[in-house]
């Protein structure tokens, strides 16, 4: 304990020394608040409840310090009076009437007793002593010396945890500037030398469940008449006091709040304390009580030498001598160490795996539940688990549980053993008697997978209600989401995308996604960075096994409308669904749509539920429009993607052929304006654009979908696609049988197969061609990228 | 700080339950003289007014007739026992000194017309507010009886114990048990009733011989206005500073109630004439009003 005796100021030390009868003097004490009502100040803390009058409230606390300083000045030959003895509203007087009663009653000292609050996270825990006046500047006399007196007594306090030893006597004037110079309504008016004594902070978890001990109010009290008798320079009593607080060894306090130093330890329960003179006679005994505080005093005890004994149930005995002396409370607080009088064993543990069994995730910890805290060193140590993975080890419950957790995850499909040797000790420093070993499976599967996502890599966005989505193997955990996904623009600041807007898997979806929009329109021109943390994880807690950075640009997908347009997809009624193309197919429609039209006031939605996850198609005729294409031209087409994968198709038509001509894979969410090479038709024959066709890619996410399309154009001239030379261009094998593949420094969006004549033989979205089925003979194979298209010849060979 | 309301609506009393009196005017009283006021006392006539420092240190008196202020003591408390003396002439009020640390009172009389102060009592430790009576005043010293009146009925209070003295036989009685002390104690104008102040339980009144007539609720600081009616303070607080408080008016009985302040206006501390038709009371930082009523 830090000293303060030695701050006194010379004016403090002057007023001291003035011998008194006690009998002459009468102190006024005023227990602040009262009778549980609006301005009391209540705790509901464990093991209590609402409204229970059995919690600390300060109130009770207050009453109870009054009571036990009326005894210890009335044992002294003081006359008191009490503004109640009871916790009544009834009891809670108003201010000028404490204060007229004081002033009646012709006492010396007038005492407000109360307890601090800080009303924040940060707790604390000190004395606060406010007189009437300004700091210093005591407007009733002798109210500074007083306030000093108690405030360096209740420091000399060692049961409680103080967080300042340092003096606070603060003039109510100046504590609280606001109220001007009314102050506190108890101080005002008042013509007795008078305090209001904020003893410590109820609010301070372990402090409050020492204000629900009468032996801390006795304590608090004790240092009151301390503070009186100095005032009145009284001698002190001829017997001393031994109080104290008992705390567990290394059992740590367990509740989420604020604790400091002895604090962190736990409280013992029920310890019988017992007094043994210097001959060895028990001369008293006392007991802990069961609210959390382990306080525990002799209040009244000669003289001398002693020894006190600490019994309990569930901790080793201990002892320690004390000196007790006159007018003083020695201070003797215990850390008592826990009886563990049985050896360490594991008493449950888990994953519990059997052959047979399901396997186990793969980020499944190892939990290990003992019957004893266990001693953290000697544990780790005894604990090994093969195939060595990597992990931490973490203790709860007061480290009777220890918890292995793999770092990033397990092997998939790998038994692992798991090893405890029996030189694992518990606290008390005895080891297990026999050594564990459990193993357990672990499953196919360790990490999240991204099954699609947009944007991806290169992608042009769509400026305008550009949305960002992700989908997964799993359903991922959203509430985390929004910390995870992160988009930048080209200058590094973050862009801000649209929570409330967010969507998300239903607990029962067929697969995990989220759908996030940027909460505003995305600039043309700029590139954006979007980010996906590693953290992304599902419900079962694995996460993705590395996090994902994307480069994409915002485009205008509308400044591609060209001057023929063959359809301005302002009325869907000329889509027909035309079932005998369709297959697997459990409904499908063509609607208007005006909420995501891109030009004039419509677009068409094309929505379609396949029955299962592969084979589906759902075809849409139309009457043929007037408009004629050849191989020569190209198809322009608005097309809103809606990130199945699935593949959509233009049928073009003439009297005697029909052909489908890929217009993309739908990997993308949003507008995309397609340039399509029709360089697939039959050279020798003229067609019409005459429906839509969607084919399904086998997946889980591709079954319902909609997709949007918008102004389609014919682009006259050549294939529409400009030849170009592709840099690093390759095709083989040449001759093929099964797979030709060609493979270039750019991305190739389709491959097409012709005969030497133009007919279209074959065509795959992608970079790889299955010639498996295509007769021998030479072709030519027409290559398609975003910068146009190249033709080689190849052979077909089986 | 709260704004006192000079509004009509103040002006013209606000009605509780019912209407007692009619305000007919409030004005500030002393306003450029003094910065802050406390705790005034009327004379029986409302001719004169003693007044104090919020912590009762200082006493002065105001004279409306001659709109003068005279100095009565500078000494400690000396406000808070302050009285006339039946005859306007004198003031009476109890000083305090610190001995040793130890509070120290003795009452006093101050002769208005020759500025002279005498003592009323030997120093003592609790000394009882001097009773102004017929022919002198009246207090008690450490519990004992320093008078030079006529003997009279007179009340007093210690503790919890009301003390009525009549033709020179004084009896104590409890009217009111479980409280922490009773203040304020008064008799009516007509010598017929008691009005005391009960801690935790309010105005009790009750007849000579402490039978309890009425309980008339928690209102601080009574004193009569007549033998029929009580001007009180209504107060209410946090635990720690004031909240409200009013001035209201009640009939003795206690069927009627009338706000004559609103409870932002912290009006506290009346003292009422009803000779002089007026209440005055002080604001809680230490302005003085003067209420001008006229009862229904």
């Amino acid at each position: 304990m830090k000293k303060i005796f030695s701050v006194l100021c010379a004016s403090v030390v002057a007023m001291s020394a003035v011998a008194a009868n006690p009998s002459d003097l009468k102190v006024y004490i005023n227990p602040g608040h009262g009778g549980y009502d609006s301005d009391d100040r209540v705790m509901t803390i464990h093991p209590f409840t609402d409204g229970d009058t059995a919690t600390f409230a300060e109130s009770k606390s207050n009453l109870g310090k009054g009571f036990r300083l009326r005894e210890l000045l009335w044992e002294k030959g003081y006359n008191v009076e009490m503004s109640r003895v009871r916790n009544t509203t009834d009891d809670d007087l108003g201010l000028s009437t404490i204060v007229a009663l004081s002033n009646k009653s012709g006492a010396d000292l007038f005492l407000s007793i109360h307890s601090n609050a800080t009303g924040v996270v940060n707790r604390r825990n000190f004395p606060l002593i406010l007189f009437r006046g300004y700091d210093g500047e005591a407007q009733i006399p002798g109210s500074l010396e007083w306030a000093t007196y108690i405030n360096q007594h209740l420091l000399t306090n060692e049961s409680t945890v103080w967080t300042s030893t340092s003096l606070n006597v603060r003039g109510d004037w100046s504590f609280q500037p606001s109220w001007g110079q009314q102050g506190y309504g108890v101080l005002r008016g008042q013509t007795v030398t008078s305090v209001l004594s904020e003893g410590s902070f109820h609010d301070y978890i372990p402090e409050t469940y020492r204000l629900l001990n009468s032996n801390f109010h006795w304590i608090e009290a004790w240092n009151f008449r301390k503070a009186a008798n100095q005032y009145f320079g009284i001698e002190g009593v001829e017997y001393g006091a031994i109080a104290g607080r008992i705390n567990d060894e290394r059992v740590l306090r367990s509740g989420d709040f604020k604790m400091y130093d002895d604090d962190l330890l736990a409280p013992v329960h029920n310890v019988t304390v017992e007094l043994y003179d210097a001959a060895g006679t028990k001369v008293a005994e006392c007991v802990t009580d069961e609210l959390y505080n382990g306080i525990y005093a002799f209040r009244k005890v000669n003289p001398g030498n002693y020894k006190l004994k600490f019994v309990s149930d569930t901790h080793y005995g201990t002892e320690c001598n004390v000196t007790v002396v006159a007018d003083k409370i020695t201070y003797s607080n215990v850390k008592m160490k826990k009886v563990r009088n049985t050896p360490p064993e594991v008493i449950s543990y888990s994953p519990q795996w059997k052959d047979g069994d399901e396997p186990v995730l793969c980020n499944a910890p190892v939990r290990l539940q003992f019957n004893w805290d266990m001693d953290a060193a000697t544990t780790e140590a005894a604990f090994s688990i093969t195939p060595a993975v990597e992990g931490t080890i973490t203790w709860e419950d007061q480290n009777y549980c220890m918890v292995f957790t793999p770092n990033p995850t397990y092997n998939i499909s790998t038994e692992y053993t798991v090893k405890l040797a029996a030189t694992a000790e518990h606290a008390g420093g005895t080891p297990m008697t026999a050594p564990l070993e459990f193993k357990f499976f672990t499953t196919d599967r360790n990490f999240m997978k991204i099954t699609g996502q947009f944007p991806n890599e290169g992608d042009k966005v769509h400026y305008k209600s550009a949305n960002v989505e992700v989908r997964f193997d799993k359903i991922p955990n959203i509430q985390p989401i929004l910390e995870q996904v992160k988009v930048y623009d080209s200058a590094g600041n973050e862009v801000q995308l649209n929570k409330r807007s967010m969507k998300y898997s239903k607990a029962d979806a067929e697969y995990g996604y989220f759908r996030i929009p940027f909460s505003k329109d995305l600039v043309v021109g700029e590139t954006y960075t979007l980010n996906l943390s590693k953290e992304i994880s599902d419900k079962d807690g694995l996460q993705l096994q590395e996090g994902v950075v994307v480069k994409f640009q915002a485009v205008d997908a509308g400044e591609a409308k060209t001057n023929t347009v063959i359809d301005n997809m302002e009325d869907a009624s000329i889509y027909t669904l035309y079932e005998q193309g369709c297959n697997s197919l459990k409904s499908a429609k063509a609607a208007n749509n005006t909420a995501n039209k891109l030009f004039d006031s419509k677009c068409v939605a094309f929505t379609y539920e396949f029955e299962g996850e592969e084979a589906g198609e759902a075809h849409w005729t139309r009457a043929a429009a007037e408009a004629e294409f050849t191989s020569a031209d190209a198809l322009g087409v608005h097309l809103f993607g809606d990130l199945t994968a699935n593949q959509v198709y233009a049928e073009f038509t003439t009297d005697s052929d029909v052909k489908y001509v890929p217009l993309c894979s739908m990997t993308f969410l949003g507008w995309r304006y397609l340039h399509v090479s029709l360089a697939s038709l039959d050279a020798s024959k003229t067609y019409k654009f005459t429906g839509l066709k969607v084919a399904q890619t086998a997946s889980n996410m591709s079954r319902i979908g909609t997709f949007y399309v918008d102004d389609i154009s014919l682009i006259a001239g050549g294939s529409g696609i400009p030849t170009v030379e592709l840099a690093d261009l390759k095709v083989y094998p040449n001759p093929a049988s099964e797979y030709l593949i060609a493979s270039a420094d750019g991305i190739i969006d389709f491959v097409q197969l012709t005969a030497l004549n133009g007919a279209t033989v074959a065509v795959a979205q992608g970079n790889i061609l299955n010639v498996s089925e295509v007769a021998e003979g030479t072709y030519l194979v027409n290559i398609y990228t975003n910068a146009g298209r190249t033709v080689r010849k190849v052979v077909v060979k089986h | 700080m709260k704004k006192v309301l000079l509004t009509l609506a103040l002006v013209s009393g606000l009605t509780a339950s019912a209407q007692i009196a009619e305000v007919t005017s409030v004005e500030p009283l002393l306003r450029g003289v003094e910065s802050e006021m406390y705790y005034p006392v009327l004379s029986q006539d409302g001719t004169k007014m003693l007044y104090s420092s919020v912590s009762y240190a200082g006493l002065k008196m105001y004279d409306f007739v001659d709109n003068v202020t005279v100095k009565i003591s500078d000494e400690d408390r000396a406000g808070l026992d302050a009285s006339f003396s039946r005859d306007g002439k004198s003031v009476y009020f109890v000083a305090q000194t610190k001995k040793n640390n130890l509070n120290m009172r003795q009452a006093k009389s101050f002769d208005l017309a020759t500025k002279k102060v005498e003592a009323i009592s030997a120093e003592g430790r609790v000394v009882m507010r001097p009773m102004a009576l017929k022919g002198g005043v009246m207090t008690t010293v450490d519990d004992k009886v320093v008078s030079t009146a006529q003997k009279e009925t007179t009340v007093r209070t210690s503790g919890t114990q009301l003390f009525i003295s009549r033709n020179g036989v004084e009896k104590a009685y409890t009217p009111v048990a479980e409280s922490a002390g009773y203040l304020w104690e008064s008799l009516s104008p007509d010598g017929t009733k008691v009005m005391f102040f009960a801690a935790g339980k309010g105005i009790v009144i009750t007849d000579l011989n402490g039978k309890v007539l009425n309980m008339l609720g928690n209102y601080e600081f009574p004193v009569w206005y007549g033998n029929d009616h009580i001007v009180a303070q209504n107060a209410d607080d946090n635990g720690y500073q004031h909240t409200s408080s009013q001035i209201v008016i009640m009939t003795v009985d206690g069927s009627k109630i009338q706000e004559l302040t609103r409870p932002e206006s912290m009006a506290m501390n009346p003292t009422a004439s009803i000779a002089a038709g007026k209440i005055v009371y002080n604001t809680i930082d230490g302005r003085l009003y003067q209420m001008n009523i006229t009862l229904k």
